[in-house]
């Protein structure tokens, strides 16, 4: 009985409002929007990499990358966009764009290749019609490692690009 | 005139040749040895062997961790002089050690110690029985004051280094390294500390809770060029040594980093990316003028001067994977040096120029390999499988280099040979983590 | 009754479209909800078609009224359906971009690992072609030092044989001349017999062999001094602990004193490198050979050994312990 009633509501609310919008909404709701994470450190804190939470805009986010590739997996292109349409629509809010590597070689070797990474993301953003002066990128480099020691696992949670809002 | 005198000296050498017929004999080989030496305690310190300002402690250390003496432990000496006209020399030689070092330390009131010492040959010595001064190599004193004892110690193993080896000493010089406190649940400190050659004195020149990165000392030796990533940036600072006064260099978008020091300490080459690939610039330090040196879609970065200011190496991925590359500053003329392995970054010249020391990777993992220049040959020195940032000591004998195997990392020494391998001592603790050693130059 | 303006053509097909879907989505809202009556009973429900034919002014009016709203309506709705149209088509091509940059990527990730393949592929053949240069290159090496131990050896057996053939005729020539002064003794004893062209003879005959034993004794001394010029040299070498960094082709001349028995009196520099710390350790080396190894027995041949000069040169350098 409760079921039907939502379903009969959300029916007649797209019926009204919009036909043509209900296939691209999926089923994730706005429920994730509740806390911006930290307590890490360095004020990022590792996700896991489900749809709710890359989805969800504005909201923190990190993408993992593969050893030595500054290429952005297809998986995040979404997220990216999510936070894209409402940096977009929210044209004060600012993003900081952080790229990390693992511990692995030469420390200004892997600024570069954790540059690349940042802007990897950066690139989505701006062709996404985000302003330039509202996001700051920089690179870590191996500095800054979420998890330390010498292991597959630790490295793959190095390779990564934090996104964090600045501002909403 | 001229020619006459000239034959008339010729026919004298030539007699004198035929006159004595004497025999002559050639010997081609010899043997590649650690120089066997005795530093006897020095008068008045003989009972406090542990102080950190005992001189012969001090000298002993050093010499052993030069990787060219044996050094005889003071439980083996069973004589201690402290004088030449003491010294029996038939035991020194007899014990297998060539040479040997005695002194004394004289306070002298007002604060200052005088310190004497002598280096002597005790096979000399052993041989010439009759006069014992024959035995002595060389014998130097100084004032310094009683803090300072190690100053002095530093210098008398210059002294003896040099004098034994040909090499100049590098015992008095300085190592920055980053040290990285992580407490637990608390944002991380970084300090840019400076430490003597040997590991003492270590004291924080910067500090900061965002990462400091890749220290490069001026060729005077007074000032330490660093990259910061404070603000949520980076920026290149330049902080003198002595009065610990910092001044900004460079803070465009993107990368500022990687600054190498030309030898004439006029320009700094360093790294920036505000043009979206990351790329070599010269920036000069009185004019502020910048020049960018390398272009094209490729990293490029960590650049260092060949010695006579001709050249620059750099590292660049323009091949598809890390190699060394050298600029000719003249022709802006480009050529690859690199070509063992498929990463070879962080590259720093020898002091003579004839070498290279490289990060390079291959099944072994990352290690500190030294290439020839002229030949090619690449040499790989150390196997731990983590290591980073090679930096070379003045004189080229040593490397220091960060060994990241563990969570704190250490420093660790090789020999350019790859002879000897050492652990440099940093401040130590679970939550500290060492990197980036540089090692200074020839300092006063 | 209905004026069907020409302007309002569109709209209202448009409307009589919203109000069919807007019916299907009721009809499904009442078709979920099935304690809702939606078949309305036949009989006396049924209302008349046609009530009256005059029609008071109010109703009119609010028939009017009802069009006008429900016109209203329609334009609201055609206006938020437009609009979500837009945005439709806005999500659509965020899509297709989002699809396109995704497509790129995989691309990029497809190229970058494949060029990375390529690049390790040769960079595998590059290593076993040089590693292969380096076993040939390490196989003439040791072919020639084999060649050079071969040659030594040979050398070494060569001075050997010479020794033994000096030897030999050093000994022979003294059994020779013993015969011939024998012989000569003899003939003295027969001093009547002999013509002065015979006795002539016989000396220039005594003559040739002693320059003859005068010659082999020189090249038997030679061959010992040649045997304890090895062993003087063995022993020195075995002390000369070459500075690090040495340029191997620096060499120091020195002159060595030796005394009765073979320890070194004295050594001095005849001939500098140029590099101090060679020129000590190769005084050093003579030093701590002391004594040296050279024949007391033979006054001759330690008169070589009392003042000798050497050459010294770091060319080859072993390590040890």
């Amino acid at each position: 009985m409760k079921t039907t009633n939502v379903l009969k509501m959300s029916c007649l609310a797209l019926g009204l409002l919009s036909l043509a919008a209900c296939s691209s909404m999926g089923g994730n709701g706005a429920n994730n929007l509740s806390t911006t994470a930290l307590g890490s450190q360095y004020g990022v804190q590792p996700m896991g990499v489900g749809n709710n939470i890359l989805l969800a805009a504005p909201h923190n986010q990190s993408y993992y990358y593969d050893f030595n590739m500054s290429v952005l997996k297809p998986q995040y292109v979404a997220s990216v966009q999510a936070q894209a349409n409402y940096m977009v629509a929210h044209p004060s809010a600012t993003l900081l764009v952080a790229g990390n590597t693992d511990a692995r070689g030469s420390h200004e070797y892997n600024m570069a290749l954790g540059e690349r990474r940042a802007l990897s993301v950066v690139n989505l953003l701006k062709q996404s019609g985000v302003k330039s002066s509202q996001i700051r990128y920089i690179s870590y480099g191996d500095m800054r490692p979420i998890a330390l020691g010498n292991t597959e696992t630790a490295y793959a949670q190095n390779r990564r690009v934090d996104l964090t809002y600045q501002s909403k | 005139m001229k020619k006459t005198l000239i034959s008339f000296i010729g026919l004298i050498l030539f007699s004198f040749n035929v006159a004595n017929a004497e025999l002559h004999l050639e010997l081609n080989k010899g043997l590649r040895a650690s120089i066997p030496i005795a530093i006897v305690p020095f008068a008045n310190q003989q009972n406090n062997l542990s102080d950190p300002l005992n001189i012969a402690s001090v000298v002993s250390n050093d010499l052993q961790n030069s990787g060219h003496f044996k050094v005889m432990p003071v439980s083996d000496m069973q004589q201690q002089p402290t004088q030449l006209s003491t010294v029996n020399f038939n035991y020194w030689q007899q014990s297998g050690y060539d040479y040997m070092v005695i002194g004394q330390v004289t306070p002298q009131g007002n604060g200052t110690d005088k310190v004497n010492f002598s280096l002597l040959n005790s096979v000399v010595g052993n041989n010439n029985a009759a006069n014992q001064n024959n035995a002595v190599v060389l014998s130097d004193s100084f004032t310094v004051p009683q803090s300072q004892l190690r100053t002095a110690a530093h210098k008398i193993s210059d002294i003896i280094y040099k004098n034994l080896t040909g090499i100049r000493g590098v015992f008095s010089t300085r190592i920055a390294y980053v040290l990285i406190n992580r407490p637990n649940n608390k944002l991380p400190t970084y300090y840019l500390e400076v430490a003597d050659a040997d590991g003492y004195n270590p004291r924080a020149l910067v500090q900061s809770n965002a990462p400091l990165m890749s220290p490069s000392w001026s060729p005077n030796g007074q000032e330490i060029a660093y990259v910061s990533l404070a603000n949520q940036k980076a920026s290149i600072y330049i902080v003198n040594v002595i009065s610990g006064q910092q001044r900004l260099v460079s803070d465009f978008e993107g990368i500022n980093g990687a600054p190498a020091w030309s030898p004439d300490g006029q320009q700094l080459a360093i790294v920036l990316s505000k043009t979206g690939q990351p790329k070599i610039y010269l920036y000069n330090l009185a004019s502020g003028t910048l020049k960018q040196l390398t272009s094209g879609y490729s990293i490029d970065t960590e650049p260092d001067f060949s010695p006579d200011g001709q050249s620059i190496v750099f590292t660049s991925d323009r091949g598809g994977n890390p190699q060394i590359y050298q600029l000719n500053l003249a022709t802006n003329q480009i050529t690859r040096m690199t070509f063992d392995g498929d990463y070879n970054a962080r590259p720093s010249y020898t002091y003579n120029g004839q070498n290279i020391v490289v990060l390079h990777r291959d099944s072994e993992g990352y290690n500190i390999a030294i290439q020839n220049v002229a030949s090619g040959g690449l040499n790989v020195l150390t196997a731990n499988g983590y290591d980073s940032t090679p930096s070379v000591a003045p004189n080229g004998q040593m490397i220091i280099y960060a060994n990241n195997a563990t969570v704190n990392g250490s420093l660790g020494l090789v020999s350019a040979d790859g002879q000897v391998q050492l652990t440099f001592p940093v401040p130590a603790g679970s939550n500290l983590q060492v990197l980036e050693p540089a090692w200074s130059p020839f300092l006063g | 009754m209905f004026i069907f303006q020409k302007k309002y053509q569109p709209s209202l097909i448009i409307a009589a479209a919203v109000h069919f879907v807007l019916f299907f989505f009721l009809f499904t809202v009442f078709a979920f909800n099935s304690s809702l009556p939606y078949v309305v009973k036949s009989g006396n429900a049924q209302q008349p078609i046609v009530q009256a034919v005059a029609v008071n002014q109010q109703q009119v009016q609010r028939a009017v009224q009802q069009l006008q709203a429900q016109q209203e309506a329609q334009q609201r709705s055609q206006v938020a359906k437009q609009q979500a149209q837009a945005e439709h088509l806005k999500q659509m091509q965020q899509q297709a971009t989002a699809a396109k940059y995704a497509q790129e990527q995989a691309l990029k990730n497809l190229q970058q690992l494949k060029a990375n393949q390529q690049k390790l592929q040769a960079q595998q053949q590059l290593e076993q072609q040089q590693a292969a240069q380096r076993l040939a290159a390490l196989k003439q090496q040791q072919t020639q030092q084999q060649q050079k131990v071969a040659q030594q050896k040979q050398h070494l057996a060569q001075l050997e044989q010479q020794q033994q053939t000096a030897t030999q005729n050093y000994k022979l020539q003294q059994q020779k001349l013993a015969a011939l002064q024998q012989k000569q003794q003899t003939m003295a004893t027969q001093k009547n017999l002999q013509s002065q062209d015979a006795k002539d003879l016989l000396k220039q005959e005594l003559q040739q062999e002693q320059s003859q034993l005068n010659q082999a004794k020189t090249a038997y001394i030679q061959g010992i001094v040649n045997k304890y010029n090895a062993l003087v040299i063995q022993s020195i070498y075995q002390n000369w602990f070459i500075p690090p960094n040495t340029n191997p082709k620096l060499s120091v001349k020195l002159q060595v004193n030796v005394a009765q028995g073979g320890a070194v009196s004295n050594v001095t520099v005849l001939q500098t490198s140029g590099d101090n710390a060679l020129d000590q350790s190769a005084v050093m080396a003579v030093y701590k050979a002391s004594p040296l190894p050279i024949p007391t027995k033979n006054p001759a041949v330690y008169k070589q050994f009392q003042q000798f000069s050497i050459t010294m040169t770091p060319s080859e350098i072993s390590d040890v312990g």
